[in-house]
């Protein structure tokens, strides 16, 4: 099974099936694969993680060097794009990578803050845990107003999968009947707060029928599921889960696949391309660089799922050229690296209430309130395409409201310990962005990173659909706030590059058409039958919801099916 | 492959496959336990006078003082390893105005001044409408918010004022205070 060359063990060389990636839809690869009856090697290319030892949740700020404040210099230095994201903190900053080993070019007026996690389990650590269906008022929005172009898929083709990965994964949410956003199997749902019960309330009286609330739908799990336990209620998720409440791969999906005994999973393996086999025109295996000894490999399989995340996956494939796809593998479309949509993000409106003053929370929810899409699901916007979701949550302000509020001295420290202040609340949007050719990652000719792995060059911006959507955000923000009575209603835009909504994709996207899509309906390289591509590369929209939940759907789905493929031989 | 070549290759796995054979309540109780954690950096000795600072603002009463929860240890880390040179000489600059406001108004070093008179100089830095950089009251509002964060984070006050429990075990969104 194992050889050994020059004293270091080496994997095998040949497997039923490769996955690249080990993180939201890598996981689910590995676990249906393996259970499907494949023996399978998950190439990771960061390191492992040790659960007992890594994830920090439960540390208190006083435990910590900076008490929380970041060893700032170091990550300064180290970390000047990771930073940016706000779970990239003294505790978790050790999920994100390195950016002068791992760098990335942008044109100078086109700022994209690429954030990654390279470690088992890659961002499914750290991510945010919303999850929503799409309907096909998404996935018929291409075909709808001609942006991109059409899905090979409706709602009916997912729905059955959606179940299969909440069943699984478990979702705790409210059902609303909601035809823009599907009900799922979802376990008890979290609690809102007094506050959001009063802008629940407020949105159905005044803009009932267009415009509800509810509480956010999260893989965090309200009672025990599939040998998980319950939230605990600690708080920050993103340092991890020794309780194995929230969803992440190293939560569920590898340990799944593990039990198998049909799992090799290797850290530390950095892939650089994949092998083409012009006679057999298939694809033959992946070649990777060892990260701690920086020795090249390869290994071989009948099948490859490629989930290194939408820009990774595509970077990855660019770099593999043969003399059948000199412009990268399954490039026949020219759409690779194409089509790049990341959420528009970082408007909305932030307020105070000073009622329900005799109420407090108990408890750390990691969950807020969400607002689902109202703007062109009725009725028609004249400013913009396509519509956005909105998040949010109030809380009392509690003792950090000291440091801006004037006064000192014994009466000032007691009121701080008895009173928890006013509530805040933030809110803001999370609005789909339009796929635009133009918007396109591509290898930079200069660059390489660490592993001599060519570096991408990231040339994205915003449009003005996505414009006129975050100044929508910050107005229906503050007026749903207003609603409910707010005092001090700050409506926001930030201008905030894309990128930091961490919701990239769009770069190998689904299609009918060869000609205008990289993959077909099952995620499967149009022109590469043995080459899928599940993580958020694959989106031909970007629809407004969080997407983890759909790409994680699209995995398991692409997997039965190429591994009935694999049975039929005619992969 | 045997069961041991899996885990030689697996690495990271094998602490999955460990914690997934565990029951819901073992997993509960696991984190319980607290987590292995850095050590804390040794603290420098910090000087008089942001120490005096601090304690006026978070005075001992009923409750400790934040010179008894450790203030101004947790200051002196972020002046001295956290801010860029640049903030530090500002901070520096904004403290020696700090004492040069007491010298000149009641002939000592802030720290060497009575609770009173250190009180009144308090009252107008806090108050102040004007925080030019590097002035007194620049200073004073950075200890201010350094001090209330190293106050309410610090173990003593977690554990026994707020007493806020690490793992709360449900979520309540509307209870009484």
């Amino acid at each position: 099974m194992h050889q050994r060359m020059n004293g270091v063990r080496q994997p095998r060389l040949e497997y039923d099936a490769i996955v690249v990636g080990s993180g939201m839809t890598g996981g689910w690869a590995a676990k249906e694969l393996c259970e499907r009856g494949l023996d399978t090697v998950v190439l990771e290319a960061g390191r492992p993680i040790d659960p007992k030892t890594d994830y920090v949740e439960h540390v208190p700020a006083w435990q910590m060097p900076f008490r929380g404040y970041g060893d700032r210099k170091a990550i300064e230095r180290d970390q000047p794009t990771q930073r940016k994201c706000y779970a990239c903190d003294e505790w978790s900053s050790k999920f994100f990578v390195n950016d002068l080993d791992n760098p990335y070019t942008t044109p100078n007026e086109k700022p994209f803050d690429w954030i990654r996690g390279r470690q088992v389990g890659g961002k499914s650590i750290m991510w945010g845990r919303q999850v929503y269906r799409w309907s096909d008022l998404d996935f018929e929005a291409n075909a709808r107003d001609g942006h991109g172009v059409d899905w090979p898929i409706r709602y009916k083709d997912i729905a059955p999968w959606y179940d299969y990965v909440e069943k699984f994964i478990g979702i705790s949410g409210q059902a609303e009947g909601l035809p823009q956003l599907p009900d799922g199997q979802f376990l008890p749902p979290m609690e809102m707060n007094c506050i959001e019960r009063d802008l629940k309330d407020a949105v159905a009286s005044k803009w009932g029928g267009e415009r509800m609330v509810t509480i956010g739908r999260v893989a965090i799990l309200t009672q025990d599921h599939n040998g998980r336990s319950a939230c605990h209620y600690c708080g920050p998720c993103e340092r991890g889960c020794i309780t194995r409440s929230y969803f992440s791969s190293v939560n569920s999906t590898l340990p799944a696949a593990a039990a198998t005994g049909r799992l090799t999973l290797r850290p530390h393996s950095v892939v650089e391309s994949l092998l083409y086999d012009e006679k057999r025109r298939r694809v033959s295996g992946v070649r990777f660089i060892d990260a701690q000894t920086m020795e090249a490999m390869e290994v071989r399989a009948r099948v490859v799922f490629v989930c290194a995340g939408a820009l990774e996956s595509a970077r990855i494939m660019l770099n593999s050229k043969s003399s059948r796809f000199p412009n990268g593998i399954a490039n026949g479309s020219g759409q690779l690296g194409r089509n790049v949509m990341d959420h528009c993000m970082a408007a909305g409106a932030n307020a105070t209430f000073t009622k329900h003053m005799d109420k407090k929370t108990y408890g750390n929810r990691p969950n807020g309130i969400y607002v689902p899409r109202f703007r062109n699901v009725k009725s028609t916007h004249s400013d913009f395409l396509r519509g956005y979701g909105i998040q949010g949550g109030a809380s009392r302000m509690g003792w950090g409201r000291g440091s801006w509020t004037p006064g000192f001295g014994k009466d000032f420290k007691a009121q701080l310990i008895k009173d928890l202040g006013p509530w805040s609340f933030w809110s803001g949007g999370f609005g789909e962005c339009l796929p635009n050719p133009d918007n396109v990652v591509e290898l930079d000719p200069n660059v390489k990173d660490k592993w001599g792995i060519p570096a991408l060059r990231i040339n994205v911006a915003y449009g003005p659909n996505e414009k006129a959507m975050l100044k929508d955000m910050a107005i229906t923000c503050a007026e749903m706030l207003e609603a409910a009575g707010a005092s001090n209603v700050d409506p926001y835009d930030a201008n905030a590059a894309p990128g930091l909504c961490i919701h990239e994709m769009g770069t190998a996207r689904m299609g009918k058409n060869p000609k205008t899509s990289v993959l077909n309906s099952w995620n499967q390289a149009h022109e590469v039958p043995n080459l899928f591509v599940t993580d958020g590369a694959c989106m031909a929209s970007s629809a407004c919801q969080n997407p983890s939940i759909t790409y994680m759907a699209l995995t398991a789905r692409a997997a039965a099916h190429a591994v009935a493929e694999l049975k039929r031989r005619s992969l | 492959m045997n069961r041991r070549d899996l885990l030689h290759v697996v690495g990271g796995a094998v602490t999955l496959e460990a914690l997934s054979a565990l029951t819901p309540r073992r997993l509960l109780a696991l984190g319980e336990e607290i987590h292995r954690t850095a050590a804390p950096r040794a603290l420098e000795s910090p000087p008089a006078l942001i120490a005096a600072v601090a304690e006026r603002i978070l005075p001992e009463s009923e409750t400790p003082g934040a010179i008894a929860v450790g203030v101004p240890g947790f200051v002196e880390v972020i002046v001295h390893h956290w801010m860029t040179d640049e903030e530090r000489e500002r901070f520096e600059k904004g403290c020696a105005a700090m004492d040069a406001a007491a010298t000149s108004r009641f002939k000592g070093d802030f720290a060497n001044l009575t609770s009173d008179q250190q009180n009144t100089l308090i009252g107008e830095w806090d108050t102040a409408r004007q925080r030019e950089n590097g002035s007194a009251a620049d200073a004073y509002a950075r200890i201010k918010d350094m001090t209330v964060y190293g106050y309410f984070t610090s173990k003593p006050v977690v554990e026994n004022i707020l007493q806020l429990k690490r793992m709360p075990g449900r979520y309540n969104g509307c209870i009484s205070v």
